[in-house]
């Protein structure tokens, strides 16, 4: 091999040689900069992740907002029906699927249900999720749409 | 020269004299099967003796060659330059450390954090030294995985919660305490649970999960935090509570 | 040296936003795809497209609940994951400086939130 001769520091030797028996001078701190989140897509992916919350909250915040004009009595109320806001409704949309997508996925792969001596699998915890959001997406999608007729 | 080469763009830095460090090209011969410590060896013997970096294995053992390959940390025997073609290669000493010189560490951040989960069988009677302590395959399974820790740091230098609160007990700390929390042998309660569930323990996760991605040894750290954090709040918070 | 034992606040706002990203993760894109794209397209009837339908169901005490924890649990999430992020890309505030800000918000928002449903006919 090319230059394997035992002429590297070993562990000892290289933090012996760095202080070298007089006062340790200041070490450098290279602590990761604030812009880590742009080094690698798995972190960019994990910034979208966290983002997802905003999209959603902001649409509930609007949903708020129709709540509050359904005070005033039918005289007064609109509901949400511009184009503008169905084009926002489908951004938001997206992020919240991947909300469920991401949330679903990672909280299977890290709950732990015992099982005798051993652990429900994490696949069989998340295939369990997956069918949780479709039911819920049909009794919660159906009684919207119940409750409108 | 042979006629292939590759260029390592490595870090220097001489606490008396450099006030940054700075990156030093070295212009090395390629071969196939070179990883990155083979280059830092052929540079330390050929061109620049006062190259310092840490290693022994050369086989993804002992965990002494942490370092960052273009912005990633790697084991440098275990990252193949073949893969950073055509370079230059950048390497890096691990972020969140303190750089004592070159590519070398200060790690006592990290041996204070290792220490405090007690990584070893805590045993109330019968020390694991006084006999067999038998076990089942689906009883190691259980930990098994968080056992393959080699103590290399690569996870604590992808982690972005580190730079930020240094004081973060951190991945490795963190699988290693779920290591022997797993195992059927140890009977520390929670001893361990206490120390990583404390402020600047499992709380100030965010589950980037890159200590996960970056883990040579296929050990999920990330995986172990969460799970902490769900098993130490199922009792509080859930009818069916209790662990 | 490391302080032992729990620290039970951070705990129990983790906790709460395990709970309540798990519900807004089951029952947020069944909201925004009926009351967001497919009602006020005019596909299928949506609850909250009359007045009169939208009157009736915020008239339910159970849909009154119901909508409230949802409002609670989005929120939650919303302060919980803003908290981390901002003190992960460095802004200043510190972990508990930015937890009382965007819990705070969460709560704030929450109570209007209370506080409408409580007051719609
Ligand atoms: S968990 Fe993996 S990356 Fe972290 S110290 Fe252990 S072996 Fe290295
Ligand atoms: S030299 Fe031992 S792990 Fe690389």
């Amino acid at each position: 091999m090319l230059g394997r001769r035992e002429t590297g520091l070993g562990e000892d030797a290289a933090s012996g040689a760095s202080t070298g028996g007089r006062e340790a001078a200041p070490a450098h701190p290279n602590r990761l900069p604030t812009d880590w989140w742009r080094r690698n897509p798995r972190y960019v992916l994990y910034m979208l992740r966290e983002f997802t919350a905003v999209p959603i909250a902001i649409w509930m915040v609007w949903f708020l907002v129709e709540i509050g004009r359904a005070r005033g009595g039918s005289a007064g109320y609109r509901p949400h029906q511009s184009l503008a806001f169905v084009i926002f409704s489908v951004v938001c949309l997206v992020f919240a699927v991947w909300h469920s997508f991401t949330f679903l996925r990672l909280s299977g792969l890290i709950v732990r249900i015992p099982l005798g001596e051993r652990t429900v699998p994490a696949s069989a915890i998340v295939a369990g999720s997956f069918g949780l959001l479709i039911v819920a997406t049909v009794v919660v999608g159906g009684l919207l749409i119940l409750g409108g007729r | 020269m042979p006629d292939k080469t590759i260029t390592l763009s490595v870090t220097r830095f001489d606490p008396d004299l450099d006030p940054e460090p700075r990156q030093q090209s070295y212009e090395i011969p390629f071969k196939d099967d070179m990883v990155v410590l083979d280059g830092l060896n052929w540079i330390k013997t050929h061109l620049d003796g006062s190259v310092n970096y840490r290693w022994s294995c050369r086989m993804g053992i002992c965990g002494s060659c942490g370092m960052n390959v273009n912005g990633t940390p790697k084991l440098g025997c275990s990252a193949f330059l073949r893969d950073y073609l055509p370079g230059p290669v950048v390497v890096e000493p691990l972020p969140n450390f303190p750089v004592v010189r070159d590519l070398v560490i200060d790690m006592s951040s990290f041996m204070e954090k290792l220490s405090a989960v007690k990584p070893w069988i805590i045993r109330e009677q019968g020390a694991i030294g006084t006999g067999e302590f038998l076990q089942t395959p689906a009883q190691t399974e259980q930990y098994r995985q968080f056992s393959m820790c080699i103590n290399c740091m690569l996870c604590y230098s992808a982690c972005p919660v580190i730079a930020i609160e240094p004081e973060f007990i951190g991945p490795a700390a963190i699988a290693l305490a779920r290591r022997y929390e797993l195992d059927s042998r140890d009977q520390a309660g929670d001893e361990r649970l206490r120390t990583i569930t404390a402020s600047d323990g499992i709380w100030d996760c965010s589950f980037v999960g890159e200590c996960s991605a970056v883990c040579p040894k296929g050990v999920d750290p990330a995986r172990a935090i969460q799970q902490t954090k769900f098993d130490s709040t199922l009792g509080v918070l859930l009818p069916w509570g209790g662990k | 040296m490391r302080h032992p034992g729990p620290n039970r606040l951070e705990g129990l706002f983790w906790a709460l936003f395990a709970q309540s990203a798990v519900l807004t993760a089951l029952v947020i894109p069944a909201h925004i795809l009926v009351q967001g794209v497919l009602g006020p397209l005019g596909i299928v009837p949506a609850f909250d497209q009359h007045y009169s339908t939208f009157a009736a169901g915020l008239g339910n005490w159970l849909v009154k609940l119901y909508l409230f924890i949802v409002f609670g649990a989005t929120f939650w999430v919303f302060a919980h994951r803003v908290r981390y992020t901002l003190l992960e890309i460095g802004v200043p505030g510190g972990k508990q400086g930015l937890g009382v800000v965007t819990y705070g918000l969460a709560g704030l928002a929450t109570l209007v939130a209370a506080y409408l449903l409580l007051t719609v006919p």
